[in-house]
């Protein structure tokens, strides 16, 4: 019977070499007893049915102890999906970086968005390959993920962070630096000269803005849609404000404060203008989508934060 | 999924363990995979094949069956037979299987 003998080479295939001759033995041993009460005289379709019977030989496999079939499993998904979550955000950041440097140093600006986004695919590509590859590795490995195992302890759950909580210490030190930066707007458009005085003053005016919306967050203590809102404004108006800049000559400008013919400062303003349009975008984005979550949750009835059982826990 | 899907799906959990205590009970004397089936069908135990030979393995594996091979005429089968620890567990799993018989009985209503 042939075709006896393919199947039970295909369930050795999928079967670990310790096992292997044994469990095939078996399996030959269990199919002929089966074709045996079937029929005298056997025909090709008898086996068949009993082939089908015992099913597929990998899932056959599988059932007498084969080979671990799950690249990554279940235990370290999570920390997969963080350590990635961490290799593309660092992938953005490093092709924003990038892209400054090439806009700075005067690319076209479609042809290097272009190379960027190239670059940044080709990355995450690789990211991902190496990342699948050393979970892959553990999970074969078998090394055991502590916060899974049996004995894991509740107590050592990570806090939730509140996104909707205002951060005093964030805000606090958004409006040092506000102030900060106010004050010292004065002399800096004395020094830099009239061409920046215009832009100097709509610094300031986006400064107070930011220093007003960081006072009320504070006074509220919880970000909301429209405070959200009015941040992407502000930052908007920060991209318009930088995106001018941008177009500045700045060697001229450069010159005028003596510091002589300096390419490389020039290139250095230009790429921090650069780097501070791309935060700003990713800064909106990240208000976006703390915006789109909120509105997710914000129907649920859910109690907020401080239920009455975790009180009587503690 | 269909309720009919669902329906296969939760008896092949709910006999999982239902089959181990099936099987353990049947094997005071060695019987073969195939023998083993059969002794069960008659006794109006019906189980798959491919379920019940995977968990001869397994339960060989745990300690709770030994196996031999045997020749007889030409061909070989494998014997498997409860051992020590088997005769243990089937007890306490039977007790267990009492009680919780009775209890469902009690929560399903007879």
């Amino acid at each position: 019977m042939e075709l006896i003998d393919r199947y039970i080479h295909e369930v050795g295939r999928y079967l670990p070499s310790k096992k292997r001759v044994d469990v095939q033995a078996e399996i030959r041993s269990l199919i002929e007893d089966s074709l045996e009460s079937r029929a005298e005289k056997l025909t090709e379709a008898d086996v068949v049915a009993v082939l089908k019977e015992f099913g597929p030989p990998a899932k056959v496999a599988e059932s007498y102890g084969g080979t671990h079939n799950t690249l990554i499993g279940p235990e370290y998904f999570p920390t997969f999906m963080t350590v990635l979550q961490i290799g593309v955000t660092a992938q953005i950041i490093a092709q924003g970086v990038g892209l400054a440097v090439a806009l700075a140093q005067g690319s076209n600006p479609g042809t290097a968005i272009g190379d960027a986004l190239i670059r940044f695919w080709v990355g995450t590509l690789m990211t991902l390959g190496i990342v699948v590859l050393i979970f892959a590795a553990l999970e074969r490995a078998g090394v055991a993920v502590p916060s899974q195992s049996k004995d894991w302890n509740p107590l050592t759950l990570p806090k939730i962070d509140d996104t909707e909580k205002v951060s005093r210490t964030e805000i606090g030190g958004e409006i040092a630096a506000g102030v900060i930066g106010l004050t010292l707007l004065n002399p800096l458009s004395n020094w830099a000269g009239d061409v920046l005085a215009p832009y100097i003053r709509w610094a300031g005016l986006l400064l107070v803005l930011q220093v007003l919306l960081s006072i009320y967050l504070l006074y509220k203590g919880r970000w909301q849609t429209g405070t959200r809102i009015a941040r992407i404004v502000i930052h908007l108006m920060g991209i318009g404000l930088v995106l001018s800049l941008v177009r500045l000559g700045w060697p001229t400008i450069i010159a005028g404060w003596g510091v002589g013919d300096a390419p490389g400062l020039v290139t250095g303003i230009q790429i921090g203008l650069y780097l501070t349009i791309l935060t700003l975008i990713w800064q909106i984005g990240k208000l976006i989508v703390q915006i789109v979550r909120s509105q997710r949750t914000a129907d649920l009835p859910l109690p907020n934060g401080d239920a009455n059982l975790s009180a009587k826990a503690s | 999924m269909n309720i009919d899907g669902l329906y296969d799906k939760l008896t092949l959990e709910l006999r999982r363990g239902a089959i181990v205590l099936a099987a353990l009970s049947q094997l005071a004397e060695p019987q073969y995979g195939y023998s083993l089936i059969q002794r069960l069908a008659e006794r109006g135990m019906a189980i798959d094949q491919g379920t019940l030979y995977p968990l001869l393995r397994r339960l060989e594996d745990q300690g709770l069956l030994n196996s031999e091979w045997k020749l007889e005429g030409s061909r070989p089968r494998r014997y498997y037979v409860i051992s020590e620890a088997g005769t243990q567990v089937l007890e306490r799993l039977a007790a267990e299987w009492r009680g919780l018989n009775d209890v469902m009985n009690k929560l399903i209503g007879d």
